[in-house]
């Protein structure tokens, strides 16, 4: 019986001719063979978060969105997110409830909320959580009223204009409204308000003086036409005037976007307008300032309304 | 005003440049004329013509791409007159030259012979060489093009282009061409003087010009002279053949890419011809079938030359081309067919008609040429028959170009006029550009003198005075040349400053989108650049030659489009400057007879730098710098040619490494929080979570090409020749497009064998 011996299997055998034809095939094969691609990045980001605390609102919102791989939103009516806000001052845990809103451009999304009103000066952790543990996370200190300045009216040839200063405001507020309030007859409702939105014109928006104050010029004259409207009265109507008031919806300090502008285009850029830890968005505060004030017979009469005194 | 100070400038250094050589030649002779081939009429370039004196004393010129020769400033004697070129028998002739004489001498030569008495047609028309290349400068003949394998049994220039290192392609599809960190916008390409808009065909392996139509090829990677202008990255100028003036030949291709058919002929035999051919892409029926897979692509172009010598001293020739393209790129899963392909259809068509007259003042030096030219580009994107998109882009040209031979220097000069009209509709892309329809005018001049020291060295230094009345901004652009020639050596540079102001915008996010709108550059600014090239080349001897090319370039006023984390084409525009640097390697092994090989390497580095405000804010730097996505550092090309027994053998291996592309950390929405919005009734916008600009590299792309292909005589004057062939020999998966949106990714072509029959009458 003839030995079998490894040597004798490479002498002279076929496999030395094709051994290297062999090798330039696999070659030819891994060369050919496909390389993935993978166009997504791995961070420690996990939620985009949307939303802010309002003091003057019963129930806070937040937008949560999962950061996805896949463009397509499927709309998924569930979330693995669970979401918490931590009241530092007290120690207080709140629990979110999730909610699926269904908007009008057809997308789905998920808003989560609770029901607190934030207290002024309080710092609020917001964290939102996932199964596996990670989380993503952002703060917020409610802005803290703190002082007013009032000028005496200002008298020129064509109308009555007041100065209203605020201390400590650097920035733009999100709304300005200026309300008159008046008596009424009915003793179901003494009063009748007038309220103007005075942040719908940026010139009446006010401005930033002595670098940190927040003036708004209170339009006595001018606003007459509008408030005879709101109220639905004549605007030769003279009615009784008890008190101007304002009231400003002011943002906290981090609510401030790169350059002092809301710009869409520079925005979207994730991270150039973010405080959340782990993910992307924002998450803010708003309170609102509220002073009101009353006004002497003589300008009362001036601006085209009664001093409540007069018979 | 301004006119009137230019026009005044203009003529009176014309009349000086005239005074001077009318003067020079006072005592002393010229030689001039056009030399063809004696068997078809056509002109033949760089045929060397010699003049030797009693004494031993040598004169010489080789004739251009139209086969002029001149040589000036001979003083009076008999002379000796020598015309060679491989292939052709030399021509000689017994001359008197006569002070103050110029005398025309038209020459025809004949094909030599070979030892077994065949008459060889072909081979006479030499290559260049891919390793000859001149501070930028590559030319390129029909023979150099049936080097590189190819799906088309006729042979097209792109193929040898892209086989070129610092030409990048996006891959087989789309016609967008990238050279030395240009966008393809920033290439000049003319036809016979005649600009063409967007020559490349959308599928890669094609443009507008068959290798059968090509005399020769100028390709200007950077630093070309001051005759060209208007385009901020290179020169691509083509000339067309004149046609065969003695009898009718032609050709049928059929092929599974395209099929074609060339016609020329006289119409007057020895005076005037015609040149005429047509192609039609059969991708839907031919290869798609091959490989079973969709490829919705078409194409055809033609072109059409009428060619006049108007005695001795004049020629006239009008020529003409059409292009169409269509296909469908890409992804969009919004708007998809059955195969899922995108049914967002991009289209374009070229459209170019000039006229070239050519003549050899009797009594001076001076070859004067005369240039009048209309083209017009439509380009579209969108569903078939309701395009989104649109442009439309036309450009009426004059120009013209003197050159004055004085002795062994040239003295080139001459003047130019265009006015292009840009109507674009964009559907909202580029929203802060306001696009609408746009006159765009540029006068201006130039003057290149091309000086010869001492032998082996020559200088031309240029300046172009280039004039934008839209935005009544001028430029002086100063250019360069210096090419010295010492022994086996060649040493090279070139530089200068240029502008553009018809620039084309385009959103490079998506390579599937091709589209391009041409417009005047926005914002009131005309992108700028300058060159520098230094190269050097060395020849051994008859088999090796060895060349090595350096350039950097930078790049201002560039329109790109602004960063924007919102997906797909909703994007303003911004300022960009860049800097492009690199060097090329190239070695050449063999001759064109029997076998020839080229190993070339290019190396580049494209970087572009921007103020985006965004992309300020994301780094915190005040200039961001990142690479476009057409910046591939390394290109590799091997090509083997070999010719055995009549069999012809082509291979060609190229390699690049991955081009940029944008990373993302996924998707969610965005909800500007500017005013008290409620989130419960803002849905908010759709975003990209990118980063830095351009951060993620694609997978390499390398691809294996061979073609084998044999010619059969059938008849006295009739060729059939059959090529066989396989394009991606290995079947590589090259990425082509890779959608972020869908992850779907779309694969240039897998392995696909080609067959194809050509019959030639010749």
């Amino acid at each position: 019986m003839p030995t079998l011996k490894i040597g004798n299997i490479f002498r002279g055998s076929r496999l030395r001719t094709l051994a290297p034809l062999g090798l330039l095939v696999s070659v030819l094969f891994v060369m050919g063979c496909e390389e993935s691609v993978n166009p997504f990045v791995e961070e420690d980001r996990y939620f985009t978060v949307f939303g802010y605390l309002d003091t003057a609102a019963e129930e806070q919102f937040v937008r949560v969105i999962p950061l996805r791989t896949d463009f397509a939103d499927l709309g998924n009516t569930t979330i693995d997110a669970s979401v918490t806000t931590f009241e530092v001052e007290t120690g207080q845990t709140v629990v979110w409830q999730d909610s699926l809103i269904t908007y009008n451009d057809g997308s789905v999304g998920h808003v989560f909320h609770a029901s607190f009103r934030p207290v002024p000066g309080w710092t609020y952790d917001l964290t939102i959580s996932r199964s596996d543990g990670v989380q993503s996370s952002a703060s917020t200190t409610i802005p803290l009223i703190t002082g007013v300045e009032l000028d005496d009216p200002t008298i020129s040839t064509a109308a009555v204009f007041q100065k209203v200063r605020w201390s400590n405001i650097d920035f733009r507020p999100f709304r300005v409204e200026v309300w008159y309030r008046f008596l009424n007859s009915s003793p179901s409702l003494p009063f009748l308000m007038a309220v103007l939105t005075y942040g719908n014109v940026d010139d009446k928006y006010g401005q930033v003086v002595q670098g940190n104050k927040w003036e708004v010029l209170v339009r006595l004259t001018n606003d007459k036409e509008d408030v005879t409207k709101e109220l639905g009265l004549s605007d030769s109507s003279a009615p009784f005037l008890m008190s101007v008031g304002m009231r400003l919806t002011m943002t906290d300090d981090s609510w401030r976007p790169p350059d002092g502008v809301f710009d869409r285009e520079v925005l979207v850029q994730p991270g150039t307008f973010s405080n959340v830890n782990n993910g992307f968005g924002f998450f803010g505060s708003l309170n609102q300032y509220s002073f009101e004030w009353t006004l002497s017979p003589q300008i009362t009469s001036l601006i085209g309304y009664t001093y409540p005194g007069k018979r | 005003m301004f006119f009137k100070i230019r026009t005044i400038q203009i003529a009176t250094f014309s009349l000086l440049i005239l005074f001077l050589t009318t003067t020079a030649f006072a005592q002393t002779g010229t030689i001039r004329g056009f030399i063809t081939d004696a068997s078809d009429g056509q002109p033949i370039p760089g045929v060397n013509v010699i003049l030797t004196n009693p004494a031993g004393a040598l004169l010489g010129s080789a004739t251009d791409t139209d086969g002029f020769y001149a040589i000036s400033r001979v003083a009076p004697g008999v002379y000796d007159l020598r015309a060679s070129f491989v292939g052709f028998v030399d021509y000689e002739q017994q001359i008197t030259v006569v002070a103050g004489q110029i005398q025309t001498l038209r020459i025809e030569l004949e094909i030599s012979q070979t030892e077994l008495g065949e008459v060889v047609i072909e081979g006479a028309r030499e290559t260049v060489g891919a390793a000859n290349v001149t501070a930028g400068l590559q030319t390129i003949r029909p023979a150099d093009i049936a080097l590189i394998p190819s799906p088309d049994i006729s042979a097209d220039l792109v193929n040898y282009l892209t086989a070129l290192p610092g030409v990048v392609s996006q891959g087989d599809r789309g016609g967008q061409l990238f050279i030395r960190g240009g966008e393809p916008t920033q290439n000049l390409v003319m036809l016979d003087g005649m600009q063409v808009f967007q020559p490349f065909h959308i599928v890669g392996f094609f443009s507008a010009f068959p290798s059968d139509i090509i005399n020769t090829a100028d390709v200007y990677a950077g630093g070309y002279g001051s005759k060209y202008g208007g385009r901020l990255s290179s020169v691509i100028d083509i000339t067309a053949r004149t046609g065969n003036k003695r009898r009718l030949v032609g050709a049928l291709t059929a092929a599974p890419f395209v099929s074609s058919v060339r016609l020329e002929g006289p119409l007057l035999p020895g005076k005037i011809s015609f040149l005429a051919s047509f192609r039609k892409s059969v991708i839907e029926h031919g290869a798609s079938k091959l490989i079973n897979e969709p490829l919705p692509f078409s194409f055809d172009d033609m072109f059409g030359k009428i060619h006049a010598n108007l005695g001795q001293n004049a020629q006239l020739s009008i020529s003409g081309l059409r292009t169409t393209d269509k296909g469908r790129l890409g992804v969009n899963p919004l708007n998809e067919d059955a195969d899922g392909i995108t049914e967002d259809e991009v289209q374009w068509e070229n459209v170019a008609v000039g006229t070239r007259f050519i003549f050899l003042p009797a009594t001076l030096p001076v070859f004067a040429e005369i240039l009048i030219n209309y083209s017009t580009l439509q380009n579209e994107f969108g569903p078939a028959g309701n395009p989104e998109r649109t442009t439309t882009a036309s450009l009426f040209s004059f120009s013209t170009n003197i050159t004055h031979y004085v002795g062994t220097s040239n003295f080139n000069w001459g003047f130019f006029l265009s006015s292009s009209r840009l109507e674009a509709n964009l559907g909202g892309a580029f929203q802060n550009v306001d696009l609408k329809t746009e006159f765009i005018t540029e006068v201006g001049a130039y003057f290149e003198p091309e000086l010869k020291p001492v032998e082996g060295l020559t200088i031309t230094p240029g300046i172009r005075l280039q004039t934008f009345p839209s935005k009544s901004e001028s430029f002086i652009e100063p250019r360069f040349r210096v090419v010295w020639n010492t022994g086996i050596h060649r040493f090279s540079t070139a530089g200068g400053i240029y502008h553009q102001e018809v620039t084309g915008l385009n959103d490079r996010r998506d390579a599937g989108d091709i589209f391009t709108a041409w417009t005047a550059s926005p914002f009131g600014v005309i992108p700028e650049a300058k060159h520098v090239i230094v190269g050097y080349r060395i020849e051994p001897n008859s088999w090796l030659r060895f060349s090595a090319e350096g350039f950097y370039k930078t790049l201002s006023n560039l329109i790109v489009p602004e960063w924007t984390a919102f997906p797909r084409f909703n994007t303003n525009i911004q300022h960009a400057d860049g800097t492009v640097q690199g060097f090329d390697l190239r070695i050449e092994l063999g001759s064109s007879d029997a076998f020839q090989t080229t190993i070339s390497w290019g190396r580049a580095e494209v970087e572009y730098s921007t103020t985006a405000r965004a992309l300020q804010l994301l780094t915190g730097e005040a200039e961001v710098n990142y690479p476009p996505p057409h910046d591939r550092k390394d290109q590799i090309n091997v090509m083997t040619a070999i010719r055995v027994k009549g069999f012809n053998f082509t291979a060609r291996w190229q390699f690049g490494s991955g081009l940029p592309f944008n990373e993302s950390l996924g998707f969610d929405r965005f909800v500007l929080l500017d005013s008290l919005v409620s989130v419960t009734e803002v849905p908010g916008d759709e975003r990209v979570l990118y980063g830095r600009p351009y951060t993620g590299r694609l997978p390499t792309y390398h691809r294996l090409d061979l073609s084998l292909d044999r010619e059969f005589r059938v008849g006295p004057t009739t060729f059939l020749t059959v090529q066989t062939g396989v394009i991606n020999a290995y079947d590589r998966k090259n990425l082509f497009y890779l959608d972020l949106f869908t992850l779907r990714r779309v694969n240039q072509l897998p392995l696909i064998p080609t067959v194809g029959l050509k019959l030639e009458f010749k």
